[in-house]
């Protein structure tokens, strides 16, 4: 006897929206008032945006305020002081490439063959030195430019990528002191985290800026920019080290001691059996700790930098485009959008890659 | 450690005491056992069974008493603890497969990083292993993605590639569904013939009676009888071992 089984024919785009959303009378005109008023907003927003907006700057502000649209001519006006904030005008290509330097140094990072010691080591140590000389100069024939005078993206993306750089071992340490088997090393450790979460970012970027130049010996004070960046460093550590040390809870005992059976030894097991699964299962918290970190960086702005935010305001702060703010916000927006969307996306591809051969 | 040229048992125990708090959880426990020689331990659940053979790869550490594999003496000497986990072989309850790895990952990893044999040697040595546990065709899949029985034979691959002289297995087969248990213990029974030392905890009495040189039984952290097998079952002295046998044996 056979039995020939035939799965019902799965239902057409267009069925299915009629079941979701027309099923009955009222929610059809439920369905229709939304999409109405959805079709006007996106009307509204892309005729600003878009079809009475100016792109150009030869009208000068006096065009945009004739104009009902957005002014995207203060961006063409003020893009650098966006992006490069106040470094010298004639070297800004140096803080251009620099910003090239860092996103190149982040992909290449990102990419599963680099994922050896000796590979990575080697892109942050070369990225790290090219950003530096290409900022800083005084080398090469480049002028240099002091640390007070870096801003913009520039500024933005070398605090964030060197608060991780800093940031990450240091979590990893901690957590692993909170759960070394000596009560006096885990209670002091623990104590260290839950003191720094317990401040305010603004504290403690506040302490490291202002206040540690006066507790400090002269020669150990250095510069105002890497004490910000220690201070951040800190208190993303932090954070991320009770993520990783609840990731490493998510590791069952098993697994240690069968590494034990065989031998090997403490950093071989950290190193090739704990920390892979651990960071496994500390990688949502930890892309999302990223996002929040890469948005704190605007918050150095209150110990003097001026980075892409506080560039921004100074861009439409002064002079004649004043009234242009929405479109500074909106363009530095998109580009935060850019930033922190992209690494939300690399988070799920790696979630999809690491989930190989998982239950 | 060179110590196959040591001579004496592969394991003596002598007076062995472990505390777990203030639980006593082996009192005085002796045992010797012979290169070569399969002991079967069985016993009653939480008599201890799993302490005394962690003790021996000091997953768990004793409180008392004496420890000698191989002619080292287990104390606090870390050189002599990591000596010795590379010549002792553990196989779980439960796996503890390494499940971000490959099958053949799970193989060479420490063969590579413990022993330092070169890749295409571990690997060769991986192989072999697989096909000798009959799953040479998984070298490539997740541990996940096999089963409970598959991945047992692959914890003992795993434990082979370091080519240990002793292999202790704590119920290798307790977690595996029936129809899964024969093949672990096929496995099982292939290793001994070829003359490893083998140190098993396990309830599996047919087991015992083909392979075991010794069963040792254990109750309340004691090693209570010790007899070949023919004898354990068919004529054990002691009370608790005869209720013991009649249990796993009774249906
Ligand atoms: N890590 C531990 N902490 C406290 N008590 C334990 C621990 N491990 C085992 N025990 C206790 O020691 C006794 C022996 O355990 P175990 O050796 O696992 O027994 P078996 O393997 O024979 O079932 C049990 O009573 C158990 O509750
Ligand atoms: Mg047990």
């Amino acid at each position: 006897m056979e039995m020939v089984v035939v799965a019902p024919p799965a239902p057409g785009k267009i069925e299915d929206l009629k079941r979701r959303f027309f099923a009955t009378p009222l929610q059809a005109l439920l369905s229709l008032i939304s999409l109405a008023v959805m079709a006007f907003i996106a009307w509204k927003l892309l005729n600003w945006a878009v079809f009475s907006a100016v792109f150009t700057t030869s009208g000068g502000p006096e065009a945009c305020q004739a104009a009902a649209g957005a002014c995207w001519s203060v961006i063409a006006a003020r893009w650098r002081i966006i992006l490069f904030g106040l470094y010298p005008f004639d070297e800004q290509w140096r803080s251009a490439l620099a910003c090239v330097t860092v996103v190149v140094m982040t992909v290449l990072s990102c990419l599963p063959a680099f994922w050896t010691g000796r590979r990575i080591a080697l892109v942050w140590g070369a990225g790290t030195a090219l950003y530096y000389v290409l900022m800083k100069g005084g080398v090469l024939g480049l002028p240099q430019v002091g640390e007070e005078a870096w801003g913009g993206l520039a500024l933005t993306l070398f605090i964030f990528v060197t608060t991780c750089l800093i940031g990450f071992p240091l979590a990893i340490c901690l957590a692993l002191l909170r759960r070394s088997e000596l009560p006096w090393i885990s209670r002091t450790t623990a104590l260290i985290i839950d003191g720094v979460r317990s401040l305010p970012l603004i504290s403690i970027l506040f302490t490291f800026a202002i206040v540690l130049p006066f507790a400090l010996p002269q020669w150990l004070v250095g510069d105002k920019l890497y004490r910000v960046i220690l201070g951040s460093a800190l208190f993303f550590s932090a954070y991320q080290a009770e993520i990783v040390r609840g990731g490493m809870q998510g590791v069952p005992a098993g697994q240690e001691e069968a590494a034990m059976a065989l031998g090997m030894s403490y950093w071989q097991r950290i190193g090739r059996i704990l920390l892979p699964q651990a960071m496994r299962n500390a990688l949502p918290a930890t892309i999302n700790q990223f996002v929040i970190s890469f948005k704190e960086t605007s918050l150095v702005v209150i110990v003097g930098f001026f980075e892409i935010l506080a560039s921004g305001n100074a861009a439409y702060g002064t002079g004649e485009w004043r009234f242009a703010y929405v479109e500074v916000y909106a363009f530095i927006a998109f580009i935060y959008f850019v930033f922190v969307f992209s690494l939300s996306r690399y988070g799920a591809f790696l979630e999809r890659r690491m989930s190989v051969g998982e239950r | 450690m060179n110590s196959s040229k040591v001579s004496g048992p592969a394991v003596r125990i002598e007076n062995l005491d472990k505390y777990y708090g203030t639980f006593h959880a082996l009192r005085k426990v002796n045992l010797s056992v012979e290169r070569g020689e399969r002991i079967v331990v069985c016993g009653p659940s939480g008599s201890g069974k799993s302490t005394m053979i962690r003790c021996i790869n000091r997953l768990e550490e004793h409180n008392g008493g004496r420890i000698t594999v191989l002619g080292t003496e287990l104390d606090d000497d870390v050189a002599n603890i990591d000596g010795i986990r590379r010549e002792v072989g553990m196989v779980f309850q439960h796996f503890n497969l390494f499940p971000h790895m490959t099958v053949l990952d799970n193989c060479m990893i420490a063969p590579m990083i413990v022993r330092k044999l070169p890749r295409a040697e571990a690997e060769a040595t991986a192989r072999r292993y697989l096909e000798k546990v009959r799953i040479p065709e998984q070298a490539m899949k997740f541990p996940g993605q096999l089963s409970g029985g598959q991945q047992q034979r692959v914890a003992i691959a795993r434990a082979l590639c370091m080519q240990p002289q002793i292999m202790l297995f704590d119920e290798p087969t307790s977690a595996l569904d029936p129809e899964m248990i024969s093949e672990v213990l096929d496995v099982m029974v292939t290793l001994a013939a070829d003359g490893m030392t083998m140190i098993c905890v396990t309830h599996e009495m047919g087991f015992a009676r083909r392979v075991a040189d010794r069963v040792v039984f254990m109750d309340g952290g004691e090693i209570v009888e010790e007899a070949p097998p023919e004898e354990f079952f068919t004529s054990c002295r002691n009370e608790r071992t005869r209720q013991f046998l009649s249990q796993v044996l009774g249906h």
